[in-house]
């Protein structure tokens, strides 16, 4: 539309986007600012403090940081995600590849068998991984919890990626290969480096994914403090006789800020992701 | 003396000293870790904290592992048979029937406790707490119950109720308290939430034996029952909307709240904030046994003789009495308990009075079944959404459902 | 590829999949068929050991494995076996619905939206023509009063309730229904107008709004955190309260104590967190929208509620389409901000499920405070059933719109 609006329509629209921004900004300030409160309360009986930092305390923080295992829940966390991504990524890419490049018998059923597994909701299946688990002796140490997380992005990851091989013309690996490569030549020097912007995307969500997830980690690794993740962690903080609310505050606030600046930094690519090769949900 | 003498001497010496050396005595020495789940919080872990310190000084190849996991009951399941659960577990007497049912904790008898071990050194309600099925399946540490910690400077005589049972002088006491300082008079965290065990001291005051008793017999829609959760509604007029345990505390902090109706955890951050509290036995609460378990995989691991003397050691009046003083809970030891320092922790006169009030949580398994129909209950006639007879009648419904599926 | 052929592509493609149908096979197929094996067991909180005799629990279970045997804990509780009967964890959970009363309910509940259906067929086939006979506003319009007739006929109300009553399964899926039926609609109805407002030419700041409004999403990854937040908005004292009594003097009521403001306080926090997808997609989506079109309706005389209505609406269905199908699945899954915002919510009766507990919560509910596992299973299994027929159906809208764009 080229036509400049009329002004009645301009304020309107602007009303609009402020109502929507402080709607969409003010519950993660209202955590920034409960994080440099101290305190039994998260919330504040001062009105203007909900709104304006009226005391701010380092205080939270420090304590989150030096005197709680804050740190190593985070660590955990990172190691763990960093760690299903990888995995994930590779199974995925290499299942993405052979069910966009390949016609074979079953593929369609394979599909369909993938997404329908994938309906059957974690949280159900859960018990029985963790039974699983313990007959292998993994449960309660992190890589059951990196296989947990990696099962778990696979269906999505691999959707996504074969979404987009399938926009990625053959030609190039078809010469490829008459000159000589074999398909997993064909996989790794092609293909892969053409599908980068789609495995930094998926990368990114299947590490979101399990960088928040809290059932599978508070099931599968519950105790001690030192191998505990963040996500769970701080729920059961906040589920204590006594909750520390300012250190939750800080440590939530540790948590949600990377993930807002990554989220942040990929918008472009979830755009052009979206209209692109397929659906994500 | 002879050659031969002086041989069969010898012989004899060496051969008693080689038997000594190979009776079956506990080898305490060996370098051990051992791995405790609890639930212990906030405060209270500190001074536990330094009872096992002081162990490991005593001890230097015993080494503990602490930690609190946010679900015990499912990573219990699901560590022990992996072999990697903790060695002690350090939960409430009711959770006693249901481990036992599952074979996640083992009978103390076959390993040295007897019960006149038990008899001598524990209080009897704490004795009859840790059995079940006629054997011994923890050692006790402390008994809890509630009762109305009350702010002196604001709760002045006049409002103080003085039969503890009488429940109409409770809410007159509370009117006229909200009508003259326009605060609230009692504060508790089950009001208005799903919580049973803080909503005791009200059921069983007006006369309700037991939510489910040993046979599995639930008395949720008994006239009883019924009168107690209509004393609840009315009782709602003169409450705060909305209550938990940081609102309770805060409301008793900033003067809107007169009394907090909680347990000898809450004292420590009572203590700390300079409020000055009296303690006011009332109703009949709950009981609770907080015990020390030995798992399954303790045995396995061979570590149940050194599990055994650091149980007897946390429980013994020693490391009690010194758990007592700073916590200012109730040891179930009875030597401590009579200790004349512990005697003179108001704390523990005034819970005291209360639990001898109370009725005490039973280890049996159906005693699980009991607190979700009855904190759902009193959550739903505090919040209008049922009238108390309907909810009690729909809480007894649910308490036989889940018993029925027990036997 | 036709370059390779026969074994030698056989066996490339199996080791391409190998992973993956390791890891299906272990994480996915095997934990499912014991959830399947398990709702036909009488497997609950006393009665958590298996008895490895009986059917086929020495095969499934992995305490019976022989690894792990001699490492099992075996207490005084008995072991589990097959229900007796054999459906009746089925039976408990579905109650009384398959009595005639509660059928005939049922039957009475669903033929109140059948005009709307038809509506929705006639429409199709009007559409094909040049100039339908009965334009499409006015069929759903009689649509409706028909529904709201027929309701009133069957006495919709009533026969709501009798369905209620039959058991936990209706209660806590048609909730769960209800639930995605307000905030899907509204998420869009969201996502719309932002991206409307966004697309508009010569918008000064509107990359700062972007980027704002879209905090949100990234939110939403660590969305238990966050609704623990949210919970703060809605107690007696918190934000909203405090805003009411200070703006316009009126005592706020608790609002997670009531079960239509815990459902709508729900309602609102998953909407914080799904609108940005919704206004991303259509966004991208409006873009593609050639700008020709709108200015030639411009110069026919057409008003912006009917190039809304005519233009950016067909346009943009092949790819919103989809989106609000997998997000429909998707709220139905809803877990985390039911969770930690009321926990279930507030309670109406001990024997029933809570105001706000859906599918997630309630099953989270069975598996891990009433450690009821064959229930849950056989909830699972439901649950399962319905969500894959819904996700097949969902691929063949995909696949319909797809086909009509390519």
């Amino acid at each position: 539309m080229n036509r400049k609006p009329r002004t009645g329509v301009r304020i309107l629209q602007y009303a609009i986007l402020i109502l929507f921004t402080i709607f969409a900004f003010y519950p993660v300030w209202f955590a920034i600012l409960a994080s440099g409160r101290l305190g039994d309360r998260l919330y504040t009986l001062n009105l203007l403090g909900m709104f304006i930092p009226t005391e701010w305390t380092f205080e939270n923080y420090r304590v989150m940081l030096f005197e709680r295992p804050f740190l190593t829940w985070f660590k955990n966390s990172l190691l763990v995600a960093s760690a299903a991504t990888v995995f994930s990524l590779i199974v995925a890419t290499s299942a993405a590849f052979a069910l966009s490049r390949f016609r074979f018998r079953g593929r369609e059923t394979f599909l369909v068998l993938l997404l329908a597994l994938s309906t059957f909701p974690g949280i159900l299946s859960l018990v029985a991984i963790a039974q699983l688990l313990t007959a292998i002796g993994l449960y309660g140490k992190h890589v059951g919890l990196v296989l947990a997380y990696t099962t778990g992005s696979l269906v999505f990851c691999t959707w996504n990626l074969k979404g987009y091989f399938d926009t990625i013309p053959i030609d190039l690996e078809e010469a490829a290969m008459l000159d000589g490569c074999g398909p997993v030549e064909a996989f790794t020097l092609i293909a892969l480096p053409l599908a980068r912007p789609a495995l930094a995307v998926t990368a990114i969500l299947a590490f979101m994914g399990s960088w928040g997830d809290f059932i599978f980690a508070s099931v599968l690794v519950p105790a001690p403090d030192r191998l505990k993740l963040a996500v769970p962690a701080l729920y059961s903080l906040a589920n204590s006789i006594s909750v520390p609310w300012g250190y939750f505050a800080a440590g939530a606030v540790f948590v949600i800020i990377p993930t807002l600046l990554v989220y942040l930094a990929l918008q472009r690519y979830f755009e052009s992701g979206l209209t692109l090769g397929g659906v994500k949900g | 003396m002879s050659k031969k003498l002086l041989t069969v001497i010898s012989v004899v010496l060496i051969l008693t000293f080689v038997l000594a050396a190979c009776t079956p005595k506990p080898d305490l020495s060996k370098e051990v870790t051992i791995k405790v789940w609890h639930q212990w919080d906030g405060k209270y872990l500190e001074a536990i904290t330094q009872a096992f310190n002081d162990y490991t000084a005593a001890h230097p190849n015993v080494k503990f592992d602490l930690s609190k996991p946010e679900d015990v009951a499912n990573a219990l399941n699901v560590a022990i048979p992996a072999g990697e659960g903790p060695d002690i577990i350090g939960w409430a007497n009711d959770q006693i029937g249901q481990q036992a049912i599952k074979g996640n904790i083992v009978a103390l008898n076959d390993y040295g406790i007897t019960e006149d071990f038990i008899k001598k050194t524990y209080e009897p309600a704490a004795v009859n707490g840790v059995m079940y099925k006629d054997k011994i399946w923890a050692l006790p540490e402390s008994q809890e119950g509630i009762a109305l910690i009350y702010n002196k400077d604001l709760v002045t005589s006049e409002y103080l109720p003085t039969d503890p049972l009488n429940f109409d002088d409770l809410l007159a006491k509370a009117q006229k308290f909200q009508a003259d300082k326009g605060a609230v008079l009692v504060c508790n965290q089950a009001f208005g939430g799903n919580d049973a065990y803080h909503m005791s001291p009200i059921f069983f005051g007006f006369g309700v034996p037991s939510y489910i008793d040993e046979e599995g017999v639930a008395y949720l829609n008994t006239p009883e029952a019924v009168k107690a959760a209509e004393w609840l509604l009315k009782f709602k007029d003169v409450s705060l909307t909305e209550n938990s345990y940081d609102i309770c505390f805060a409301g008793l902090k900033e003067g809107k709240v007169g009394m907090w109706w909680t347990g000898p955890w809450a004292v420590a951050g009572i203590e700390e904030s300079g409020i000055n509290y009296g303690i006011l036995p009332f109703g009949r609460p709950f009981v609770g046994i907080k015990t020390l378990m030995m798992t399954k995989n303790a045995v396995d691991r061979e570590n149940q003789d050194i599990v055994i003397d650091v149980m007897k050691y946390f429980t013994g009046a020693e490391a009690s009495k010194k758990i007592a003083l700073v916590n200012k809970t109730i040891p179930a030891n009875t030597a401590a308990l009579k200790d004349p320092e512990v005697q003179a922790l108001t704390a523990v006169v005034g819970f005291g009075a209360a639990l001898n009030l109370g009725v005490p949580m039973s280890p049996s398994i159906y005693s699980s079944a009991q607190w979700d129909p009855v904190g759902k209950a009193s959550q739903a006639i505090w919040q209008g959404a049922a009238a108390p007879a309907e909810a009690m009648a729909a809480a007894q419904k649910a308490a036989d459902d889940a018993v029925s599926q027990m036997k | 590829m036709s370059v390779w052929s026969g074994k030698k592509r056989a066996l490339t493609v199996l080791l391409f999949l190998l992973p993956t149908i390791i890891a299906i096979l272990i994480f996915n197929i095997y934990p499912t068929i014991l959830n399947i094996y398990i709702s036909f067991t009488n497997r609950n909180k006393f009665r958590p050991n298996p008895d490895c005799e009986v059917g086929l629990t020495g095969v499934l279970d992995p305490l019976c494995w022989p690894a792990f045997k001699d490492k099992a804990p075996v207490g005084l509780g008995d072991p589990y076996r097959l229900a007796d009967p054999l459906l009746k964890n089925y039976g408990d959970l579905l109650g009384t619905l398959f009595t005639a009363e509660s059928l005939i309910s049922l039957v009475k509940v669903l033929v109140c939206f059948v005009p709307l259906l038809v509506a929705n067929w006639l429409n199709k086939r009007f559409s094909k023509e040049a100039t339908p006979p009965i334009s499409s506003t006015w069929i759903w319009i009689i649509a409706v009063i028909l529904c709201v007739f027929l309701g009133l006929i069957v006495n919709f109300g009533n026969s709501l309730n009798t369905l209620m009553e039959t058991g936990d399964f209706i209660i806590v899926v048609f909730r769960t229904i209800l639930f995605v039926l307000v905030r899907v609609p509204l998420t869009f109805l969201i996502g719309l107008i932002l991206a409307l407002v966004l697309n508009s030419s010569n918008l000064p700041g509107r990359t700062f709004f972007r980027v704002m409004l879209f905090i949100p999403w990234g939110a939403s990854a660590v969305a238990i955190l966050m609704s623990l937040v949210w919970q703060f908005m809605f107690r007696e004292q918190g934000t909203i309260n405090q805003l009411l009594l200070a703006l316009f003097n009126i005592k706020g009521q608790v609002w997670l104590n009531k079960p239509a403001s815990a459902f709508g306080a729900i309602v609102l926090a998953d909407i914080w967190f799904s609108y940005p997808f919704f206004m991303v997609s259509i966004l991208g989506a409006l873009q593609s929208i050639p700008t020709e079109l709108y200015e030639a309706a411009d110069v026919d005389g057409a008003s912006w509620f009917q190039q809304l209505m005519n233009i950016t609406l067909p346009l943009i269905r092949p790819a919103v389409l989809p989106a609000i199908v997998l997000t429909s699945i998707t709220a139905f899954q809803m877990f985390g901000t039911a969770y930690a915002i009321t926990g279930g919510g507030p309670q109406l009766a001990a024997d029933k499920p809570g105001a706000t507990e859906f599918v997630m919560v309630y099953a989270y509910r069975i598996i891990y405070s009433v450690q009821n596992y064959g229930r849950a299973t056989a909830f699972a299994v439901m649950i399962f059933i319905m969500l894959f027929l819904a996700t097949l159906w969902s691929l063949r809208v995909t696949k319909l719109t797809k086909g009509a764009n390519a």
